[in-house]
This record gives C-alpha cells, sequence and structure tokens, in this order.
C-alpha cells in the first residue's frame, strides 16, 4: 500500500514532535537541523529541484538519530533520448549515527528509507499534416531501501557544520517496470548506471546546532 | 586441424561477433511522425487518373505523383477520409485504424504501431487492398482497382 505524501508528513512531525520531547529530559542533548546541499542546489539538477531538511539529535556515547524528509522533482535524464522523462515524488529517511572514536570528527551511519514517486515519459510525434501529438505515460512506485553511510564533519563556526557524506543506498524492494524502465527515485537517485550514478552517492549537508 | 587453422576460425568468428554486436550499437529508431500512407491505382482497361488527394479534416492537398500519392495518417484520430478527385470526379476512400503507442527502448523511446488497418465507410471505391505488415511507424500501400 503506498504511502501517502501526507502520511509521510505526519510519520516526519511525530519524529520531530518526540525529539522535541527529549528537552525535557535533565540533560539537554545536542540537536541540529539540516539541509543537504548537493541535492538542493539547482545548478547540479538543472531541471528540478530536490529539498532535504533534516533533524540530528544526540543521544549519547557518540550516537547520534539522523531523520529527514525529502520532496523532490527531478526532468534531468542521460538514458532516454526520445523521452522527456520527470521523476517526482517524496521520502522519509530515519537513521542512527555513531562517531568513531572520541576525537575524530568522523561518522558512521546506518538508516532506513521509504521513497514514494511517480516516474513520467513523454515523446511528442510530429505530425506535418494532422498535428502533433504527444503520447504520456507514468508509473507510480515505491522504494524500500537501506542507506549505510559515512561521513566527516568540518566546523564552520561555533553552531555551523559542514558535513560531506558518502551514501550508499541500497533498493530493499524490487522496483516494478510496468513501462519504461525504473530511472531514478527520491532520496536514492538513478536505479542504473549513468553518468552521474556515482556522484549522486555523495551529499554535503549544512548542520546548524540549534540547542 | 593445425594451430594457424584454428587461430584463423578463431579470428573470423571474433570478427563476426564484433560486427554484430556493432551493428546493435547503430540501429536506427523510427522517427516519431505520422505513419506513411502510399496509395496506388493498379486499374488497367478504363483508368480514372486522379490529379489531387484532399484530407476530409484538415482539407490538405496531396497530388499525384507518379500514378501513385503519398499521403499520411493522422496521429490523433483512428479514422481519415481522403477525396480523390480529376476535377470531374470524386471518390471517397475511408481507413480506420488503432493507434498503439509503446515503449522501444531506452534509446528509441516511445514508438507508434498502426493496428487494424482497413477500409471503412464511406468509401467509394469497390476494390481496395491493403499491404500492410505491422511495425513501427511504417509505410502502408493502399492499391485500389476500380
Amino acid at each position: 500500500m503506498f504511502l501517502s505524501m501526507t502520511r509521510l508528513a505526519l510519520v516526519f512531525a511525530l519524529l520531530l514532535s518526540s525529539l522535541s520531547n527529549c528537552f525535557s529530559q535533565s540533560k539537554p542533548r545536542d540537536f541540529y537541523l539540516g539541509i543537504d546541499l548537493v541535492r538542493s542546489l539547482p545548478t547540479y539538477f538543472d531541471q528540478g529541484f530536490t529539498f532535504e531538511p533534516s533533524l540530528v539529535y544526540g543521544i549519547k556515547n557518540g550516537f547520534t538519530l539522523d531523520a529527514a524528509f525529502g520532496i523532490s522533482d527531478i526532468s534531468k535524464n542521460e538514458i532516454f533520448e526520445n523521452i522527456k522523462y520527470n521523476c517526482a515524488g517524496n521520502y522519509i529517511r530515519l537513521g542512527v549515527r555513531k562517531e568513531l572514536g572520541n576525537q575524530t570528527n568522523f561518522d558512521v551511519g546506518l538508516a532506513v528509507g521509504y521513497s514514494y514517486y511517480k516516474e513520467t515519459g513523454k515523446t511528442t510525434f510530429v505530425g506535418k499534416y494532422f498535428g502533433d501529438y504527444t503520447y504520456e505515460e507514468s508509473t507510480n512506485d515505491r522504494i524500500f531501501f537501506i542507506e549505510p553511510s559515512v561521513d566527516y564533519k568540518f566546523q564552520l563556526l561555533p553552531k555551523l557544520f559542514l558535513i560531506p557524506q558518502l551514501r550508499v543506498p541500497i533498493p530493499l524492494t524490487a522496483f516494478e517496470k510496468k513501462s519504461f524502465k525504473s530511472y531514478s527515485a527520491p532520496g536514492i537517485g538513478h536505479l542504473i548506471p549513468s553518468p552521474e550514478f556515482f556522484f549522486q552517492r555523495i551529499a554535503v549537508r549544512l548542520l546548524y546546532k540549534i540547542h | 586441424m593445425s594451430f594457424v587453422s584454428m587461430l584463423r576460425i578463431l579470428t573470423v568468428i571474433s570478427l563476426i561477433v564484433f560486427m554484430s554486436s556493432f551493428s546493435k550499437c547503430i540501429e536506427p529508431c523510427e522517427e516519431p511522425i505520422e505513419p506513411g500512407l502510399s496509395v496506388r491505382f493498379t486499374n488497367g482497361n478504363s483508368p480514372v487518373l486522379y490529379q489531387t488527394a484532399t484530407a476530409k479534416e484538415t482539407k490538405n492537398v496531396f497530388n499525384n505523383s507518379n500514378g501513385f500519392f503519398s499521403l499520411a495518417l493522422s496521429l490523433n484520430q483512428d479514422q481519415l477520409t481522403y477525396f480523390f478527385s480529376n476535377g470531374v470526379r470524386t471518390d471517397t476512400l475511408t481507413l480506420s485504424y488503432k493507434r498503439d503507442f509503446k515503449f522501444e527502448s531506452e534509446r528509441c523511446g516511445f514508438v507508434l504501431n498502426i493496428l487494424d488497418l482497413k477500409v471503412a465507410k464511406p468509401t467509394s471505391f469497390k476494390k481496395v487492398q491493403i499491404q500492410y505488415y505491422g511495425g513501427f511507424s511504417n509505410n502502408i500501400d493502399v492499391l485500389i482497382d476500380d
């Protein structure tokens, strides 16, 4: 059964609420608000956008909870030559991170994610005498994935951090191939090899410590 | 069989495999355009020389070119009527068909396949033969012996 965008947002809101409740505890924890710069930059995705805000909450002993909710609408593709492609959808990612040692800025993490999206392909047939015709097909799809990752934290300002991150999303559910091949999924990137396949495994996050 | 002979055979096989894989790479895609429709008149005893064919819906006029007309099927509808005229006499040919759009490949995208092409009413010709073997956006021959 497909989760709607509203349900995904609700899950995210519940998570935010539970994290906020943690502040009522006697010992305050670190709490960060973040955004993924690489996926949000329009120069990277020159035909669309991905917006991925995130929340990071420090537990103890170097462990942190990491949650992200993403909205994506991408039209760029390097695979289909005669198809105008679009992939739009949402994703949610929940994970745990652990510092590698006390004095290092390296983290490793493991997250689970759910991506819900719609892929659309259009081809315009040129009608010299009777007019053009645009044929369109779309498929709704969803993918559960796990995502091991490793990152390094740079402190830019006392409360501002820049975090290059290597993520390796691994789909757990088979994506459907109803018509044209599943090409990409929000939160995962390209599902099949392409020129940007490996580049999309790199993220750069900006985290702001709000507590 | 000597080693040299075996080497030659292996070379030839490798060459064939290489050529066949190369030919797959350059396989042309059908252009996403209107399917062509070629109409020829094969009557011999009392030929009527039509000068023009006019599409009913769009009023596009096509001229006779060495005994046949190069027409087109519409991408937007499943039936099409042409009026053939020589200034004195006008005959009607109506064709019905189904448009079947399919995903062909990553490189070629969607293609159009014309299915169930047949003569429909109103048609004033008595003997119309359609030569069409399916496929994507192929040209279709309509032979009229009337």
